[in-house]
């Protein structure tokens, strides 16, 4: 009898802690529920004496996390009583990290800052109200944004980022091949006709020891990077419309078709998807003489360890799409810091993304978000390490030439940008793979740009 | 139960009798202890299951939280059957179903007999066909999108020195994404099933076989009238299991071309990562999900059916 009556309490005991252990899990999944409706600044306001620790996610690699990890240092000596973990959730991995913070945001972990690679997937956070406006604390600190960040992401009339970092599109070459070539460091102004002969002049050897003129990616900017420079909006127009009936499109598709079975300069497209190839490896490994890319691209330059090569790299702006086209346009993109909305540390999370963002030190390698900033000096201490590797005159035409410029702000702020942008990619791999028309693929980009905006907007 | 129920009856003491007699009282404590695990099951894979099941008919942005979701009705379930690309995927399921397992079970059949009867170093062979199996698929993956690369890989390099000047350009073409993955499929499952033909051969007695050939039964009589019917049940449990795995592929695709290019080898199960992790639309994802739920239980049904009445 003792025995059995043991034995009911300790199965009693268990049972309620199974009951108590899935009470608590139940209230953890309605917490974030609780929390939403919350849109006012409610956070506790942070007393001087109060330790708060912030959790700021992000997709660090090693050379990011170095720039990370010594601005935090220093937001840390002058904020004694704010801690900031910086939790790189894959690293160099932008869009599974993405993934994995939506997950960690929809199931009420604490979220207080996260970093965005691009203005559309802060608008596909901001349009599901999970971050929290800045407008409020730039009243508080009488800042007006438009003076201090080159893109203030807005929905519905509000703020919800702050530009970390400015990017914009160049060409970089391979200067030696460029002095073999016995050709000139192009300049603003020249076009993608050019930028063909270009790479057929810099195409050289056959088989496995070929080097070709130029390398595309396999991403939808590569199938008409007219569209991202010189378009307000790559997908859609003003009216929300979709874009891929732009006659840029016929044009670009047909160049790249050229390129690739005429000219033979360009590695073919089954290739770059077939193989996965890396664009970096492509260019460093000297596989490619020219590379359409962007900023971030400065500083794995001057990364020899983990992109090792001997040769100098000159740059070029972004060519035009014609000889009538407007000088120096590219789109200027960039990545931005948000507050979550469920945040409970919202004044020292905006203390730290001011901090960071108007960070002039030598930890930052790359272009400043903030217009105050200095950007010459920190190109200046991003290529200190190897200055021989840089053809710095014609690195610093390509960034800082005066005609550069966005082509305009666009009003279309939308959460299916990154939808949009497969439809050009599927539709680049049905004009290319399967030889079809560029009027063809372009129809069928349409119908599908069409089907995926009215689902989004019923 | 029942004697011991009449042996606690026994120890019970007159006067005690109340709602909790010994019967009730060992009851309670069996499910208690039943209970952790009912639990468990009720919260890992009921709640999900009911959950899934009321998403799919709502619209839920994975990233506005649970206060986002909305009830819609029969809105997914409409919409799926006029979405092309699901429909597309479903043709591609269909093609990657008719061909690996077919073809997989009849190359595995006919290596298992070749290896049990007339090879030396039965347990090498049985190794290096089970290798692929045992690998993980993404290294199985990497090495074959290496040999299928469109211009410098082995299979296209010796295509090229046969004569053909346009060969397919397999993981990276809109007509072979499907069969290259369906290749890789076939290739990589081999093993297992290798593995379970050779235990029901192992199983067939010698002496059938010597009897046969007494009579004069020539080795393709064997085959078909001995191995093949004897072979039934080890067959019929391959068949069902490779039916329902080939309906769930995943991995391969996801690896390998992303279901690309331009859609080409999308299957639903991608289908479904896509519109859930990708385009957040967890409430359409859950409606397509209960879409494979349904096709997997249909065919699981039919091939019951099937199988019980042939045994009989």
């Amino acid at each position: 009898m003792k025995k059995r009556s043991w034995l009911k309490l300790g199965s009693l005991l268990l049972a309620v802690a199974m009951f108590t252990g899935c009470g608590s899990t139940a209230s953890n999944e309605s917490a974030p529920q609780t929390d939403t409706p919350k849109t006012e600044t409610q956070t506790e306001p942070a007393k001087s004496d109060e330790q708060v620790t912030l959790k700021y996610y992000n997709w660090d690699n090693e050379t990011m996390g170095a720039t990370t990890s010594s601005l935090i240092q220093q937001f840390e000596a002058e904020n004694p009583n704010i801690k900031v973990e910086s939790i790189p959730l894959v690293p160099g991995n932008s869009t599974e990290t993405m993934k994995k913070l939506d997950i960690m945001i929809s199931s009420g972990d604490q979220v207080d800052l996260m970093l965005f690679p691009n203005l559309e997937e802060t608008m596909a956070r901001a349009s599901q109200g999970v971050l929290a406006s800045l407008d409020d604390f730039y009243a508080k600190d009488n800042i007006n944004p438009e003076e201090e960040y080159y893109v203030n992401p807005k929905y519905q009339g509000k703020s919800y980022a702050a530009m970390n970092q400015r990017g914009l599109w160049f060409i970089m070459l391979n200067k030696d091949m460029l002095d073999a070539a016995g050709l000139p460091v192009p300049t603003m102004g020249w076009t993608w006709d050019d930028f063909r002969e270009y790479a057929k002049k810099l195409t050289k050897g056959e088989g496995n020891d070929k080097v070709y003129g130029t390398y595309f990616h396999g991403w939808g900017d590569y199938a008409n990077p007219i569209l991202f420079n010189e378009r307000k909006n790559p997908f859609q127009k003003e009216d929300l419309t979709p874009q891929f009936d732009d006659p840029s499109m016929k044009y670009f598709f047909e160049l790249r078709r050229t390129m690739e079975k005429d000219d033979k300069s360009v590695k073919p497209y089954a290739d770059v998807i077939g193989a996965k190839l890396a664009y970096r490896t492509e260019f460093f490994n000297e596989k490619a003489a020219m590379l359409t890319t962007g900023t971030w691209m400065v500083a794995d330059t001057a990364n020899i360890e983990q992109y090792p090569h001997k040769f100098k790299t000159a740059f070029a702006p972004v060519p035009r799409s014609s000889k009538d086209a407007e000088e120096g346009l590219t789109s200027i993109g960039g990545q931005y810091i948000s507050i979550s909305e469920n945040s409970k540390y919202k004044d020292a999370a905006y203390k730290f993304i001011r901090f960071v963002t108007t960070n002039t030190s030598d930890a930052k390698k790359e272009l400043s978000g903030w217009k105050k900033a200095d950007d010459k000096k920190i190109i200046e201490g991003t290529i200190a390490a190897h200055p021989e590797l840089f053809d710095k005159e014609s690195l610093f035409n390509a960034l800082f030439d005066p005609k550069i410029k966005s082509p305009g702000a666009s009003e279309v702020a939308v959460a299916y940008g990154s939808q949009l942008k497969k439809v050009l990619e599927d539709g680049f791999s049905q004009f290319i793979l399967d030889n079809t028309t560029a009027e063809d693929a372009m129809k069928t980009m349409m119908e599908q740009a069409n089907k995926i905006i009215k689902d989004n907007t019923k | 139960m029942n004697e011991s129920s009449k042996g606690a009856a026994r120890l019970t003491r007159a006067g005690e009798r109340s709602f909790w007699n010994n019967e009730r009282k060992e009851a309670l404590a069996g499910w208690l202890f039943l209970a952790p695990e009912f639990l468990g099951m009720l919260f890992l894979y009921v709640f999900p299951v009911g959950f899934s099941l009321y998403l799919s008919f709502c619209d839920w942005n994975l990233v506005g939280g649970l206060a986002s979701i909305k009830f819609i009705g029969l809105d997914n379930f409409v919409a799926m059957f006029e979405d092309k690309k699901v429909l597309l995927s479903l043709k591609n399921n269909l093609i990657y179903t008719v061909f690996t397992v077919p073809i997989g079970m009849a190359l595995s059949l006919l290596l298992a007999v070749v290896i049990h009867t007339r090879v030396f170093f039965q347990s090498y062979f049985k190794v290096a066909f089970f290798i692929p199996y045992i690998s993980s698929i993404i290294a199985v993956g990497a090495v074959w999108s290496a040999l299928y690369h469109p211009s410098q890989g082995p299979i296209n390099q010796f295509l090229m020195r046969l004569g053909i000047s346009d060969p397919p350009k397999w993981l990276a073409d809109t007509t072979y994404s499907l069969p290259s993955i369906i290749i890789i499929a076939i290739w990589a499952g081999i093993g297992y099933q290798i593995i379970i033909y050779l235990a029901g051969l192992t199983n067939i007695p010698d002496d059938v076989y010597e009897a046969a050939s007494i009579d004069g039964a020539s080795s393709t009589q064997q085959f078909f009238k001995i191995t093949m019917p004897l072979l039934t049940p080890t067959t019929s449990f391959l068949f069902i299991t490779l039916l329902i795995g080939s309906f769930k592929v995943f991995d391969l695709v996801a690896f390998l071309t992303a279901g690309g290019p331009n859609d080409s080898s999308t299957v639903l199960v991608y289908r479904i990562f896509e519109e859930g992790f990708r385009n957040y639309k967890m409430g359409y994802a859950s409606a397509l999900s209960w879409l494979l739920f349904a096709i997997v239980g249909l065919v699981t049904l039919i091939t019951w059916k099937f199988q019980n009445k042939k045994e009989i």
